[in-house]
């Protein structure tokens, strides 16, 4: 028989035949571009990991946070909108190994740094359920332990990166969760200002100002989006102040709908990706219209006369 | 009582290891489909979803899969060659460390000991384990062959041969890290090349330890359990050298939209598009197979579990090249869509051909036939149930999320939340977890089968 002299008669040449045919794909699109200057470019603003940021990134491996959060805004126009920028080539130098994810249970956090308060961070890690009742990410109150500063420095020095021992002592005086807290706000700053859409003065004073209505939607949303922090009635949390503190009677309510729209770096989240500016306006409205009720019943407990109240609630 | 050979031993140990795994991750599995839909089902530190679910992979993958495929090789093996193991001690010793290093992997993914490369979560000492295994068990495979008895090399061999090259490759190349500490290493690519490695290993682990070690036994259990001949021995050639040589190029699929330059995209794009003609070939071949007959389906128990192996195969290699292209990723990409192909692959294709195989195995190894068909016919019902009813809900959740993420109002500002998005994945996540249990009473009702197929092996041989 023919057959009996051909390759698969010899197993030698065989497995030499199959070692050659799987190495050729593999040289082309994973060896070759490992020499290749367009896989490690690096902006000017990407910097090497602080000793308490690398230990944070330690605990996010640990804790498998990238199996439920992507951390790679995509070149479309619903990521950009929702996340920010998209992300960079240039930002990733110093990812060991990259954590972009492949699936999100979660929102991507590619740009998450200074969407919210570190304050809220540590909140939201130890109960994400006080912030989004319905949300499924597990407690994470397990990490407000010491953080490791001996790992930390070992980490530091296996990747060559620069530390002083402020830098070792500030891990060794932190918790876990701040810690992962100070990882989770250096996501995405290498480019400032990353959020994708902004509003302008001119949006709400052409076509807004004359809207004073509050829908009966709104106020869920409020309940959905503001009242984690800001409590159901503007009352404020132990991360917010109340509304009357914050909004005083006469605020002009673009600049209240500005900062709802683009949030307010470190404090506060954007929220003009995700809801219509008809929406943040009636929510920039109802936001006051809370503060001054707050201000009534204060007044309302020292004075009997309402009418002057009543009359500063529209615009 | 005659006893069963060395040989036979070792299989059945390889077999019995792979059950205790598969147990193991399927229970992990349901917890954390769970989990997904009940926060509260969080139990601490070692028990949160994030840690919980790459157990749950790495221990299916490795502990079932490797661990079948192992067993099941050295079965196919001794048969084609035909003589006995090369070196049955070294077997016995890899069926131990191979066992060992599962052990302690899966105790320190628990403890959050992970490299955080997906299928690739040990970190670096148990890497060295599981690379010794691998070289143990390749010296058995080449030297058994080397030293066979038949000169010609049937089709099931080369795949055996290409699996264990290729997965040596694979592995040893992304694991290779910046060591830390004995529990902490990072990847030694940084950036994009870290991104680009990990896929390359990460789609071919699929294709190197879920497609051609399946391929194998289907190549070698169909003709076998039907008694009918590889329909073309032509088409497993060129499906055969196709299949490995197109699989290298396509693992940035896996990054369609990200910062890795487009070339790299396009290129794995073409080439995941070109690799569902291997893929059918075998799909095809396996259909042909039967064709002269197809009573078969009926008559000869164990067909059924190959032909719809083959045809989840069949879907699964057209389901992800789609998934490839730009404008269906955009839409399907980081969703539920995706677990839910996983699923479809490894609960569909991979579970039917090799629990078939076992029981194939088992009643030539006590020489008897299947302790109750009824029970086996049971077992393929509602793990075919199980995983139809997973995977499309899978799918539905996924392209519902998808699209309420790209919903637009009329001012170009984004309808919905993302917690709003989440939340309509809770029902079709419960339907999951009801189809996860289906699936896993029907894998129980395999083991029931299996092992009292052994038992009636056992007790009909020592009344002989």
């Amino acid at each position: 028989m023919s057959k009996d002299n051909s390759i698969y008669s010899k197993i030698i040449p065989l497995v030499i035949a199959m070692t050659v045919v799987v190495l050729v794909g593999t040289v082309i699109t994973m060896a070759m571009p490992l020499l290749r200057d367009d896989m490690h470019p690096k902006l000017e603003s990407t910097k090497e990991y602080t000793a308490i940021e690398l230990e944070g990134r330690n605990i996010y491996q640990r804790e498998g946070c990238v199996n439920c959060h992507s951390q790679m805004v995509r070149p479309l126009t619903a990521d950009v909108v929702r996340y920010g920028d998209y992300t960079k080539a240039g930002e990733e130098f110093y990812e060991r190994p990259f954590l972009w994810g492949s699936k999100r249970t979660g929102p991507d956090l590619g740009r998450n740094g200074g969407k919210y308060s570190d304050e809220w961070q540590i909140i939201h890690l130890k109960n994400p359920q006080k912030f989004f009742p319905q949300s499924n990410m597990p407690s994470y109150a397990f990490l407000d332990r010491p953080a490791n500063a001996v790992d930390a420095e070992k980490s530091m020095k296996s990747l060559k990166y620069t530390y002083t021992q402020e830098d070792i002592d500030q891990v060794a005086n932190s918790t876990e969760l701040e810690a992962l807290t100070a990882y989770l706000q250096s996501l995405g700053s290498d480019i400032p200002d990353n959020m994708y859409v902004k509003v302008e003065y001119s949006d709400y004073e052409n076509t807004m100002a004359p809207m004073s209505i509050v829908s009966p939607e709104t106020k869920v949303a409020f309940v959905d989006n503001c009242a984690g922090c800001h409590g159901t009635e503007g009352e404020g949390s132990d991360i917010a102040a109340p509304f009357s503190d914050v909004i005083p009677a006469d605020i002009i309510d673009g600049n209240l709908f500005v900062s709802i729209a683009n949030g307010i770096p470190y404090t506060m989240p954007s929220h003009i990706g995700i809801m219509t500016k008809r929406r943040i306006w009636e929510l920039a409205l109802y936001a006051k219209e809370l503060a001054n009720k707050k201000r009534t019943a204060i007044i309302s407990t020292t004075n009997t006369d309402m009418s002057s109240v009543d009359s500063s609630d529209k615009k | 009582m005659k006893e069963i050979s060395i040989d036979s031993k070792i299989v059945m140990g390889y077999v019995y290891s792979s059950l205790f795994w598969g147990v193991i991750g399927l229970l992990l599995g349901l917890l954390i489909s769970v989990q997904m839909w009940a926060p509260a089902f969080n139990f601490g530190e070692f028990f949160t979803f994030g840690r919980l679910r790459t157990v749950h992979t790495n221990v299916l993958a490795y502990g079932l899969g490797i661990g079948a495929e192992m067993g099941v090789f050295y079965y196919i093996i001794t048969k084609l060659t035909k003589r006995s193991l090369m070196f049955p001690k070294l077997a016995i010793a890899n069926l131990i460390i191979f066992n060992i290093g599962i052990l302690a992997g899966t105790i320190t993914l628990f403890m959050g000991y992970t490299q955080s490369l997906e299928y690739a979560e040990f970190e670096w000492p148990i890497d060295i384990g599981i690379v010794i295994v691998w070289v143990l068990f390749a010296v058995n495979v080449i030297g058994t062959i080397a030293g066979r008895k038949e000169k010609h090399m049937y089709v099931s061999l080369w795949y055996m041969l290409v699996t264990v090259v290729a997965v040596a490759i694979l592995y040893i190349v992304n694991n290779l890290p910046i060591i830390v500490s004995l529990t902490k290493s990072y990847h030694i690519f940084s950036g994009l090349n870290s991104a680009n490695v990990q896929w390359w290993y990460g789609h071919n682990a699929v294709g190197f330890l879920f497609t051609t070690p399946i391929l194998a036994m289907f190549y070698y259990f169909l003709p076998k359990s039907t008694n009918m001949p590889i329909y073309s021995h032509r088409l497993s050639i060129i499906s055969f050298w196709s299949l490995v040589f197109m699989y290298l190029w396509t693992g940035a699929h896996h990054l369609v939209y990200s910062p890795v330059p487009d070339w790299l995209q396009t290129l794995s794009i073409v080439f995941t598009i070109l690799l569902i003609a291997p893929s059918w070939g075998s799909v095809i071949n396996g259909y042909m197979t039967v064709q002269p007959d197809w009573s078969k389906m009926n008559s000869q128990y164990l067909t059924k579990f190959f032909i719809l192996g083959i045809t989840f195969y069949g879907l699964q290699t057209l389901q992800g090249p789609s998934q490839g292209i730009r404008a269906i990723s955009s839409l399907v990409h980081f969703t539920d869509w995706v677990p839910g192909h996983v699923h479809m692959g490894t609960m569909g294709w991979v579970v039917l051909v090799t629990t078939a195989s076992m029981y194939y195995i088992v009643t030539k190894i006590y020489n008897t036939t299947i302790y109750s068909e009824k029970l086996a016919n049971i077992h393929f019902w509602l793990v075919l149930v199980g995983q139809v009813v997973f995977s499309i809900t899978m799918w539905i959740t996924g392209i519902r999320q998808g699209a309420m993420w790209k919903s637009y109002n009329d001012d170009g500002t984004l309808m919905y939340t993302f917690m709003e998005t989440l939340v309509g994945n809770y029902p079709y996540w419960q339907m999951r977890t009801v189809a996860g249990a289906v699936f896993i009473v029907g894998m129980l009702f395999f083991l029931f089968t299996l092992i009292m197929t052994v038992v009636k092996g056992k007790r009909e041989q020592s009344s002989k």
